[in-house]
């Protein structure tokens, strides 16, 4: 790993910590962070930019420098922050939306940022409708990403990203790829999900009315509430009501998929601590399957990653909602001729379309080492509660017996070639 | 013989190596129990002793003072295999015995010292550890079909088998 500050390239840092997370039910919006010791005499100012690498040159994180103090003659401490922080400084005036772009809405909010972000496009034709008193640009930004139910991406790009909330998992984080043992712990009870929407029409308010003021132009309020009853709580469980109350661009066009969300969220009370070999494949806001055993699946969304760096990067996780999926296995039995040579066994989610790539093979025989190449790049197709075997036939690419090394065709060369002098002959 | 900081010491050694393939913190037992070592490199220790003879006293002293200095590192060239390896590494410990005083002049000898390497003499890469797997051995694509490579110090080589002359001049 490696960061830069400025144009300048720092190699030695240690103390290390980079812990992005989000927040899926857009009730928040976290600014996210970066911790570093860097050893290094220079001085390092506040506001300069800060991005951290790994040994791939892959941008982990492109922040701002906000904290910076000298340990010691050699050391400097930094703390950069996300461009999200800045919003907190920006205070937005009243505003009332009728059908507004969803992309013209986050424009605005966005214009103080002082550097680049991208909306999903999924966004292109929603539109925003509702009231937004004097606040701040980061929790008008976190009512917008409610409303349309989006999340925020503010690392392992140089940009802010404004996405949608994808009900489709994006990866399997796979077995081999899991600390021993993932933590399942449960959540108290939530028996019901609230929320209050809103309505405004123009008009001198009557004396007990509700109203609010936008550019001169006063609104009559009024508001309702929906809720959600949980179907899946024991008798005996005490009331436990989430709500959400005061976001007033909740109205009666998005206050069910608002609340249907929140359901989704809290009603499903696991969750999952899990440690994974990470090495950017898994970020905050995927939903990815996952195991908390050999045998059993989940599928959740990454709340949060907490990293930890060696030669490659460890992250420990926190998924929620989580809920258990069926899962069985593909079986990938590699023969040379129709001797086996190789086995791959891979645990996936039932009905998930898989493309595995196929591996070169290792073997040792008769004093020879062996690599295969495999006939095809990959297999793919859809996993079934049954399971699935697959036999892929292999050629020997390289053959190596002692101390030299043939290099072969893969085609058609059979098991009868090789024992010629040890080496391979080429049929075509 | 070994160098230190560029002077090199053509006296009897005793030299006891180790390398220590040192995993990251984030090693650790996998959920299909398999052991996931994140190897951050091979790093070199050394166990010398140096017999220097009591004739060299002011060479022997300096020594001492230059292994002892509070200092992150010594340049070091070390006996490897056949040859020799550079490594800057860091003294842990110094000892000595003094033998004898004569005439106001100290002399001390069996000079021990242990030295482990600041950077690893081996190291593997991210993008090597992700593309494992794949052919270890050269890219077959980067020779002709048929080719024969034999393993030489300098790496893989094409072979180009000998011919020895026979008694009647026929070549085999």
């Amino acid at each position: 790993m490696y960061i830069v500050i400025g144009t300048t390239t720092y190699t030695e840092i240690s103390d290390l910590t980079f812990a992005p997370e989000t927040d899926v039910t857009g009730s928040s919006v976290p600014v996210n962070e970066l911790w570093a010791s860097i050893r290094t005499d220079d001085a390092i100012g506040i506001g300069e930019r800060v991005s951290l690498y790994d040994d791939l040159d892959q941008l982990w994180c492109k922040y701002w420098v906000t904290y910076a103090e000298r340990e010691d003659a050699y050391t400097m401490r930094v703390h950069g922050q996300s461009a999200l922080m800045k919003l907190d400084t920006v205070t937005l005036d009243p505003v009332m939306y009728e059908n507004e772009a969803v992309g013209v809405v986050v424009a605005s909010i966005l214009s103080s940022l002082g550097s680049a972000y991208t909306l999903d496009s999924a966004f292109n034709s929603e539109t925003i409708s509702g009231f937004c008193p004097k606040q701040s640009a980061r929790v008008r930004l976190q009512w917008v990403c409610m409303v349309i139910g989006a999340y925020i991406k503010d690392a392992f790009n140089d940009r802010l990203e404004i996405l949608e909330m994808d009900d489709d998992e994006q990866a399997v984080i796979p077995v081999e790829q899991t600390y021993w043992r993932p933590k399942v712990t449960y959540r108290d009870y939530v028996t019901a999900v609230r929320a209050t929407y809103y309505s405004y029409a123009e008009g001198v308010p009557a004396r007990r009315d509700n109203y609010v003021e936008a550019d001169d132009v006063t609104y009559v309020e009024t508001s309702a509430q929906i809720t959600l009853t949980n179907p899946n709580v024991p008798p005996a469980a005490m009331e436990n009501v989430v709500e959400v109350d005061g976001v007033k661009l909740i109205n009666q066009d998005n206050v069910s998929s608002v609340l249907s969300f929140l359901a989704k969220y809290h009603f499903e009370r696991t969750k999952v601590d899990l440690e994974c070999v990470n090495n950017r494949e898994f970020l905050v806001g995927q939903r990815v399957f996952y195991f908390t055993d050999p045998e059993t699946m989940h599928s959740g969304y990454i709340n949060g990653c907490s990293f930890r760096f060696g030669l490659q990067a460890k992250a420990s996780m926190t998924m929620t909602p989580t809920e258990v999926r069926e899962s069985a296995t593909l079986t990938i039995i590699y023969l040379w001729d129709d001797v086996q040579v190789g086995i791959r066994v891979y645990r996936l989610p039932v009905g998930y379309a898989y493309e595995v790539e196929n591996p070169y093979l290792h073997t040792d025989f008769n004093h020879h080492r062996y690599v295969f190449r495999p006939e095809h790049a990959t297999i793919s197709g859809t996993m079934t509660s049954a399971g699935s075997t697959v036999e892929e036939p292999v050629y020997v690419a390289l053959d190596q017996y002692l101390y030299e090394l043939d290099v072969v065709s893969v085609d058609e060369v059979t098991r009868d070639d090789q024992f010629t002098d040890g080496k391979i002959e080429v049929i075509k | 013989m070994i160098t230190i900081d560029g002077h090199q010491w053509p006296v009897p050694c005793d030299i006891e190596r180790e390398a220590e393939v040192t995993p990251s913190e984030i090693s650790g037992m996998m959920l299909d129990k398999t052991y996931f070592n994140d190897v951050l490199g091979t790093y070199m220790r050394y166990d010398v002793s140096l017999a220097v003879p009591p004739k060299m006293a002011r060479e022997y002293d300096e020594l001492y003072e230059t292994l002892t200095d509070p200092v992150d590192g010594h340049a070091f060239v070390m006996p490897h295999g056949q040859g020799t390896i550079e490594i800057t590494g860091r003294v842990e410990s110094v000892k000595d015995t003094l033998v004898y005083t004569v005439s106001h002049r100290q002399y001390w000898k069996g000079i021990t010292f242990t030295v482990i390497a600041n950077h690893p003499s081996k190291v593997d890469t991210l993008g090597g550890v992700l593309v494992r797997g794949r052919s270890p051995l050269p890219e077959e694509a980067a020779y002709p079909v048929g080719t024969v490579l034999e393993l030489t110090n300098a790496g893989w080589e094409r072979y180009v088998p000998t011919t020895y002359p026979s008694a009647d001049e026929v070549y085999y």
